[in-house]
């Protein structure tokens, strides 16, 4: 199969409310999939995720910007007329049809032979584990299989555009994991190009090349796993992922490639950033980056203490009222430090990074 | 063997545990089925004996010699003949309607659905009334319009053509809803697989509302055999099994034929409404997958939006035609011959009409709440409460909807004329006809909004200490008003427009409004049979308002 890369260019989408009033659901979005990658599109909810989704798949049409698929501009073609294929949310199986009509649904519209669809049927069902399965009413499915029906649904066209929905929402939280990595190995296997739209950061980590973390109709930021997680352009982005400090920034200078820090009293020396930074900025470090020692670092004092099995999760009070949270894992027994006792905290320059405020 | 017994004896005494916990309980069921079956059952067991016991013994000779005499039995088959066609352009323009409603952009909805509705609140032979004036012997249109002579309206064409346009609407109503379940992400599922707008059409939405369009086809034709008062007027020569049953009866005199009649009417129409419950008890997959969503695509082209915009235009026009032909009617001093405007109609109607109007209302305004009332208790009962015999509590509180009037109104006559329940004459009788034929629209909303609530909310209450009776009245009955709404219009409606039945009702002393449009119109006095429907319809509208009115205010007090 030939992957194809999808461009979006300065797309705009702008819904009428229900007051009339109009709402931006997605400015100017631009954002380049290259072949064969899996791209998830991450943000809060309302954040303009489907739609962008359905605008790919011709279920909306953009006010203004263009779609491409490989080179082939498709922002205005009918959505039977792109080569995507869609994962919905409520997987969308049709009722009155066996699994077996449901996935050889797509193949009605394309020249094959009645042994080419058997074959490609057959082949797409082993490939999602759903052999023998042909004949049964997708009522009498569980949930995990509706779920790859409706995977083998849009794979058998082999579409040059694989779309998802939050198409794990609806499962439990084992099955979701099973069926994530079910999904990221048969996209893989295939190499298709696949933007997945979900607001699960986990779902989001564990199966995309990139992540774009979307709020209010625009990117914040494209990025690894990776990337997103250890290096967050925003404040929002670095929230918006997983548990996060920010710790005030009293004075700050550029010395070569690397940037010294104030933090309450205290000297750091990070990395500088490659971008222009303003006058006021903030340093984030991840919870599971700070050590608590006894006569060293910044000081505070602990408020809380929460035992989570494989965990400890600290809440500290800073010199200046505010309040960070340190998670120490594995802790030992008997080594849980009491409320009300005095901490000092550090972390390495490595794992911190410096925002705008 | 033993297991069996030994099951249905803990399940009797299971029931005997409820009962002796809640004696309510078991008191209610009684006396609901005590009532069932004697205005039920009892009046259709007495027309069925005397189907086959005319002769004194008991025989299939009344049978034998409707279908020997051609001219009966073709009562037979032109009742089917209207039923399967006006079941069939019924359900096609329904279909049409709620196809353009829910799955299209289409302009002017806020024009077409009142119009479309409006028939359902109509008097039952308005539109024959319309269709006289308009295309009858002295017709503005046939006669006046395009000078024509030997145009003839009555029979078959007319009733199709009054009874689609009366009866569409029952499909509009039933299909829009089935097409609003089905999911519009199946569409686009489809669409995105490649599928042409066509072929979405065809492969997915045709298919999906096959049981709606089912079920909506053998309703209609149900409501077609029943229909009396059209067939009467605008039949002509066109025989059909309501108006000959009715003319044996109570015209030559001939019970047993009458009844036999009846009998040929009433297998047909169970049968049908049997098939029609059957298809919606079968859980409709439709529910299962896919989820209602606003429709954001355009599954039809432009093209096709301007067909359906036509036919819809087409249709409400006609039922804006009838009406204003009606008023028309009523202002026209001799129609077809004297042109000129005049309230001698009115006057003439104020006349005649003032005592039937009054005594329809008092007859109506007393069967209402009791008929919705009764409504919700049955719901109540066949949701919330387990018994014995409950799905025979069921199917006897439905079957109204499936029995003819024309085979109720002879079944009262015959259960109801001799002590200890002698009962014609008076104005119990069409009370209770009322309550206990339009009591089903109430037992079916009240069960399928009881389904939605959480039965917890109930359990709360009496687990607060509070007893059935008290929770009913007190948790339940607000929590279904809408349901209750509902059965209270439709019965007041048909309290208001029905015919069929209250015709063998009547008496000298307790008058009915459509009886006396009818004879109105038998004697060709249009122009005040014009008069009072219209004045039926405003009252009928006139107490919706009021329905909502009276039931709305009380649950603000509650909800303070
Ligand atoms: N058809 C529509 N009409 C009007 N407003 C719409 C429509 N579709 C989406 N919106 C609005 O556009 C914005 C973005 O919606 P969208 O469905 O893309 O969000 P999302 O990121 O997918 O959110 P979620 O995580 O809740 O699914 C929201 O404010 C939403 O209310
Ligand atoms: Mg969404």
């Amino acid at each position: 199969m030939n992957a194809q890369r999808v461009e979006l260019a300065n797309l705009v989408k702008v819904f009428d409310g229900p007051g009339g009033e109009k709402v931006v659901a997605v400015d100017d979005l631009s954002l380049t999939v290259e072949p064969g990658e899996m791209v998830t599109l991450l943000g809060p909810s309302g954040c303009g995720k489907t739609t962008t989704l359905r605008m790919v798949a011709g279920f909306e049409l953009p006010d203004s910007g263009q779609i491409f698929i490989g080179d082939q501009e498709v922002s205005r073609q009918a959505p039977n007329n792109r080569d995507t294929a869609m994962v919905f949310q409520s997987y969308a199986l049709f009722p009155h049809m066996t699994v077996g009509e449901n996935v050889a649904y797509g193949l009605r519209f394309r020249k094959l032979s009645k042994n080419q669809m058997q074959e490609r049927v057959a082949q797409v069902m082993k490939l999602v584990g759903l052999e023998g399965y042909d004949r049964r009413s997708p009522n009498q499915l569980s949930g995990g299989q509706q779920q790859r029906v409706a995977l083998a649904r849009a794979l058998v066209v082999e579409p040059q555009v694989l779309l998802f929905d939050e198409p794990l929402s609806n499962l439990d939280a084992k099955l979701r994991e099973q069926m994530r990595e079910e999904i990221r190995r048969v996209q893989q296997s295939l190499g298709i190009t696949s933007l997945y739209v979900t607001h699960d950061q986990v779902e989001a980590m564990s199966l995309s090349d990139k992540i774009v973390v979307m709020n209010q109709g625009k990117i914040e930021q494209v990025g690894t796993p990776q990337e997103i997680y250890r290096r967050p352009a925003t404040r929002f982005v670095a929230d918006f992922i997983g548990k996060v400090n920010f710790f005030p920034v009293s004075r700050w200078a550029l010395s070569g490639g690397q940037m010294d820090v104030q933090v309450y009293e205290h000297r750091l020396t990070l990395e500088a950033p490659e971008t222009a930074l303003p006058r006021d900025i903030v340093v984030m470090c991840r919870p599971e980056a700070i050590q608590l020692q006894r006569d060293a670092g910044i000081p505070g004092k602990v408020r809380k203490a929460v035992y989570l099995g494989s965990a400890v999760e600290y809440t500290v009070e800073m010199p200046d009222g505010a309040l960070a949270t340190v998670v120490e894992n594995n802790p030992l027994p008997g080594g849980i430090i009491q409320p009300g006792e005095e901490v000092g905290l550090v972390f390495d320059g490595q794992n911190a990074h410096v925002l705008p405020a | 063997m033993s297991i069996a017994t030994h099951r249905q004896r803990s399940v009797f005494s299971k029931n005997i545990a409820t009962f002796r916990q809640d004696p309510m309980l078991l008191f209610t069921l009684l006396i609901v089925g005590f009532l069932l079956v004697v205005f039920i059952l009892f009046p259709l067991f007495k027309v069925l004996t005397l189907s086959v016991t005319g002769s004194g013994t008991f025989s299939l000779s009344e049978f034998r010699y409707i279908f020997e005499q051609w001219w009966l039995r073709q009562t037979f088959f032109n009742s089917m003949l209207l039923g399967v066609i006006t079941a069939t352009t019924s359900t096609i323009i329904g279909y049409i309607f709620a196809y353009a409603f829910a799955r299209t952009s289409m302009r002017g909805r806020w024009f077409f659905r009142p119009l479309a509705m409006l028939p359902l609140v109509s008097p039952p032979f308005m539109f024959t009334l319309s269709v006289i004036l308009l295309l009858g012997r002295n017709g503005l249109i046939t006669r006046y319009l395009l000078g024509l002579r030997g145009f003839n309206i009555y029979g078959l064409k007319g009733l199709v053509l009054v009874q689609t346009i009366g009866m569409f609407p029952i499909a509009f109503m039933n299909l829009e809803g089935v097409l609003q379940s089905i999911g519009t992400d199946l569409e686009e599922a489809a669409l995105d697989l490649g599928a042409s707008r066509l072929a979405v059409f065809r492969n997915i939405v045709l298919p999906l509302s096959i049981p709606g369009i089912t079920s909506s086809w053998l309703l209609i034709f149900v409501t077609s055999l029943a229909d009396f008062a059209n067939p009467l007027v605008l039949g002509g020569r066109f025989d059909v099994l309501s108006v000959q049953a009715y003319l044996q009866f109570t015209g030559m005199f001939n019970a047993p034929r009458g009844a036999a009649l009846a009998v040929l009417l009433l297998f047909p129409s169970l049968i049908a409404f049997t098939l029609q419950r059957y298809l919606i008890s079968r859980r409709s997959y439709v529910t299962v997958t896919g989820k209602p969503g606003h429709m954001r695509l355009r599954f039809v082209s432009r093209w096709l939006e301007w067909c359906l915009f036509a036919i819809c235009l087409m249709v409400t026009g006609i039922i804006l035609l009838f009406y204003l032909t009606v008023i028309a009617g009523a202002f026209v001093k001799k129609w077809g011959i004297d042109w000129s405007l005049s309230l001698e109609h009115w006057h003439y109607t104020w006349d005649v009409a003032f005592r039937s109007f009054a005594q329809t209302l008092q007859l109506a305004g007393i069967a209402t709440p009791i008929s919705a009332l009764l409504g919700m208790l049955i719901a109540f009962l066949l949701v919330r409460k387990s018994f014995v015999g409950k799905s025979a509590l069921g199917f006897t509180s439905m079957l109204s909807y499936a029995v003819p009037g024309t085979v109720v109104g002879i079944g009262y006559i015959l259960a109801f004329n001799q002590p200890p329940l002698l009962l014609t004459g008076t104005g119990l009788i069409l009370i209770i006809c009322f309550v206990f034929r339009f009591m089903p629209v109430s037992v079916e909303t009240g069960v399928s909004q009881l389904v939605q609530i959480d039965r917890s909310i109930e359990e709360a209450s009496t687990n607060l200490g509070a007893s059935t009776a008290y929770t009913f009245r007190s948790i339940t009955m607000p929590l279904i008003k809408p349901a209750f709404i509902a059965g209270l219009s439709f019965a007041f409606t048909r309290c208001m427009t029905a015919i069929s039945a209250i015709i063998f009702l009547v008496s000298g002393r307790w008058h009915h409004v459509t009886v006396l449009i009818l004879s109105q119109t038998e004697i060709m006095n249009l122009g005040a049979a014009s008069v009072i429907s219209l004045v039926l319809v405003i009252v009928v509208l006139t107490g919706f308002g009021l329905i909502r009115l009276a039931v709305g205010d009380k649950n603000r007090r509650l909800s303070v």
